[in-house]
């Protein structure tokens, strides 16, 4: 008798410890996560009560909750909007969950939209968002864009299209599933202290960018970095493959109905080819992230730099830093005499709201108030973004970012969609393998996009 | 009477066992399964599954046409080399340094040796981002400071020397702990037997040689059986460096499962990667252990 009490006694312990073993690994994590998980938690299983359960009943308050794909630094005006809609909207109750930079808030998405307590609004990228359309997750707010006065002129060109699902992005009439957030177009930043230093004019097309560069190598300056070691490298791809294709292209490239091999794209590679040989591309800058291009612009090791719009931040940041520091942003080159459309542009995150959240409409009216003209005021004006809303940029926070405003952004439309956000990942990963390639000289052009359509094709087959 | 006791017997080893077995099913067994079952699957981690379809063996089949895939399971299996010729052989010779020096302060320096052990993967990769940096990265300026200028690379970045740069700094991560796993080896091997060489007349090397490696021959084993696992492991260090670039030069398995599962939404034909790197360390594993065990069982 006394052996079995003992026995029990021991496993009850065991199992006591395998619990609390398991409390205090927890613990080991930092209090914010901790936080953030237990908020989690309880938003869930708020969201995924049963209808009868839901926060109907007077006096009690509806619950959105809102996922963002980035940190709260990232919007800063977000937290005195959301405090002035709550005010007005007395029933409902925003739950805001940020992520922390360098996490990817998708896979936990993707498991609670298959769980079925999905957050009611989040942020999502455009190829996973295509997906998510595909699965008929989303919620068609094609009418609230109407209803909400997101019409055409209020709204920037090619921002409505960008939230379609991907075949009907270049449709007029398509149904749309979300909010596009900000407007990031590519963009190429320079130094002017150097510029004004060696007395070189604002390049305008190749030849131009190709003297520009020559005469900055002579000063031993590298005349243009790009994220070599990451995904962005294809920024300057798309820059040059938007004037010589255009979307129907991708879009067929997407369907097997175009290869990524075909003519328009191997001229537009082509001309890639010849910035790097002749060196306008430094090839140092292979193992380059996106931090040390901003560092190579703003330390004058480099004078130019191809991302989008959206490193202007870094670039304002490493200005406060180093206040000799000056930049802005080329008007345009011109990379073929006759562009199908002149510049590429993302779109940004796509800001969905869910088929299975129960508190649609409070939700609807939340994005459409996130993203409409008196936040888009302040997104522009404190946070320096460009936003969906035509009238918030001329507010803009930031003097590079007027360039763009004035020379680039009344030529975005649908043509402009961005490259990386229109290909499958793999492709684009194959595409920057073959140009780093390039870049140490053992690649080519064509056997880049032959490498690149080899991984399309497999991808198309696995659908 | 034996029965009953035997009876008991087996009741409170169920007991103890049982709480384990469930957690060790639930948490380790049942993914395994579900990973090898969506491997025949189309599923791209998002349709609910009533929505996928069963695809056979076309995962398997499109992954032995993968050029890719070849290129990242080399890769391991180059990292594993190195990992192996270079890592046990480190570890062991840092550890005789600190057991056998006449440095007073042993604690102290273990414990510094020990530091890069503790430290996490990001934070090292990081820091040598900056140490391999072609824009005045330590390693780099140092080759510049002491002229040899010629030997200035861009170490991530060249696609012959990335993997090898990555090798290094794994290397300098890990040895550490292998290192405390050789110590607590050297510190149970008897001195009268080191101390009997000696007086045969066998020297320093002689006596480490012949007479401790052999004692600690089932920590070499481990050691070892443990570094070629790292070696088809190795994930978070490409990943922060270098994503498998440039241009797939450092791509593994790890890397290539990732982009294939999260970046792609292809997850059949990601689980189908990952069963097959599964097989591929336990096919190795079982080998060396094997070989490990007769290799014991002779001397």
């Amino acid at each position: 008798m006394k052996k079995r009490l003992l026995c029990t006694a021991v496993a009850a312990a065991m199992a006591i410890s395998l619990i609390a073993c398991g409390q205090s690994s927890s613990s080991d994590q930092t209090s914010q996560a901790q936080a953030e998980t237990a908020a989690a938690a309880e938003t869930a299983a708020e969201s995924a009560a049963p209808e009868s359960e839901a926060p109907a009943e007077s006096g009690e308050k509806k619950v959105v909750r809102v996922v963002t794909g980035w940190n709260e630094a990232s919007f800063p005006n977000w937290p005195a909007a959301i405090e002035k809609f709550e005010q007005e909207h007395p029933d409902i109750d925003v739950q805001i969950e940020y992520t922390p930079s360098g996490e990817d808030a998708t896979t936990k998405i993707k498991a609670e939209l298959i769980a079925g307590n999905a957050p009611d609004i989040f942020q999502t990228w455009k190829v996973f968002f295509n997906d998510f359309v595909d699965a008929g997750y989303l919620t068609d707010l094609t009418d609230s864009y109407e209803a909400y006065g997101f019409t055409d002129g209020v709204l920037m060109n090619g921002s409505k299209n960008w939230c379609a699902p991907l075949m009907d992005a270049a449709n007029e009439d398509a149904h749309v599933y979300g909010v596009s957030d900000f407007i990031c177009p590519s963009v190429m930043f320079y130094n002017t202290d150097i510029f004004d230093e060696l007395g070189l004019e604002e390049p305008t097309n190749l030849q131009e960018l190709i003297d520009v560069s020559k005469k900055l190598k002579e000063a031993g300056i590298k005349p243009l970095v790009v994220p070599g070691a990451a995904d962005n490298f294809l920024d300057i791809l798309a820059k040059i493959q938007v004037q010589f294709t255009g979307l129907q292209y991708l879009l067929d490239v997407n369907q097997g109905k175009a290869k990524l091999t075909d003519d328009c794209m191997l001229q537009a590679m082509n001309v890639l080819d010849t910035l790097i040989k002749e060196e306008v591309i430094d090839p140092s800058c292979i193992s380059y992230t996106e931090d040390d291009c901003v560092a190579a612009l703003a330390n004058g090791t480099a004078a130019m730099f191809s991302m989008h719009s959206q490193y202007d931040n870094q670039l304002r940041a490493a200005q406060k830093s180093n206040p000799d520091f000056h930049y802005s942003i080329l008007k345009g080159i011109d990379f073929t005499e006759n562009p199908v459309t002149r510049f590429s542009c993302t779109f940004g995150g796509c800001w969905v709201i869910p088929e299975q959240s129960k508190v649609k409409e409070e939700a609807k009216e939340l994005l459409f108030y996130l993203f409409g003209e008196e936040v888009s005021e302040t997104s522009a004006s404190e946070g320096g973004r460009i936003t969906g809303m035509v009238e918030a940029n001329k507010n803009l926070g930031s003097e590079a970012l007027q360039v763009v405003v004035e020379n680039q952004l009344p030529y975005l439309s649908t043509d402009s969609y961005y490259l990386i956000d229109m290909l499958p990942g793999s492709v684009y990963t194959a595409l920057r393998s073959g140009m780093q390639e390039m870049l140490q000289g053992t690649g080519d052009a064509m056997s880049t996009l032959e490498a690149a359509q080899t991984v399309m094709d497999q991808v198309i087959a696995d659908r | 009477m034996k029965s009953g006791r035997r009876k008991k017997q087996l009741r409170n080893f169920w007991l103890f066992v049982l709480p384990a077995l469930v957690l060790y099913t639930a948490l380790w067994m049942l993914p395994l399964v579900f990973n090898l079952v969506i491997s025949f699957t189309n599923w791209n981690g998002i349709n609910p599954l009533s929505m996928t379809k069963i695809v056979g063996l076309r995962n398997y089949i499109n992954m032995f046409r993968d050029n890719i895939f070849y290129k990242s399971i080399f890769h391991n299996l180059e990292f594993t080399v190195l990992n192996v010729a270079f890592i046990p052989a480190a570890s062991f010779l840092t550890a005789i340094a600190v057991e056998k020096s006449f440095i007073r302060k042993k604690g102290f320096l273990r414990t510094t040796l020990f530091i890069p052990a503790i430290l996490p993967m990001l934070l090292v990769s990081i820091l040598f981002r900056w140490v391999y940096s072609v824009d005045g990265g330590m390693l780099n300026s140092i080759l510049e400071a002491v002229h040899l200028d010629s030997w200035q690379r861009n170490f991530l970045g060249d696609y012959r020397i990335a993997l090898f740069s990555l090798f290094v700094i794994n290397l300098w991560k890990n040895y550490p702990f292998y290192m405390t796993i050789f110590l607590s080896g050297l510190q149970s091997v008897s001195t009268d037997l080191e101390e009997s060489a000696k007086i045969d007349g066998a020297g320093y090397w002689q006596t480490i040689w012949y007479v401790t490696l052999p004692c600690i021959k089932p920590i070499v084993g481990v050691v070892v059986g443990l570094v070629i696992i790292d070696g088809f492991r190795v994930f978070d260090l490409v990943f922060n460096t270098t994503k498998g670039g440039p241009a797939y030069a450092t791509e593994v398995m790890g890397t290539l499962i990732y982009r294939i599962a999260f970046s792609d939404s292809r997850l059949g034909y990601a689980t189908a990667l990952s069963t097959v790197n599964v097989l591929v360390v336990l096919v190795i594993s079982f080998i060396y252990f094997k070989w490990n065990r007769s290799s014991e069982v002779d001397s």
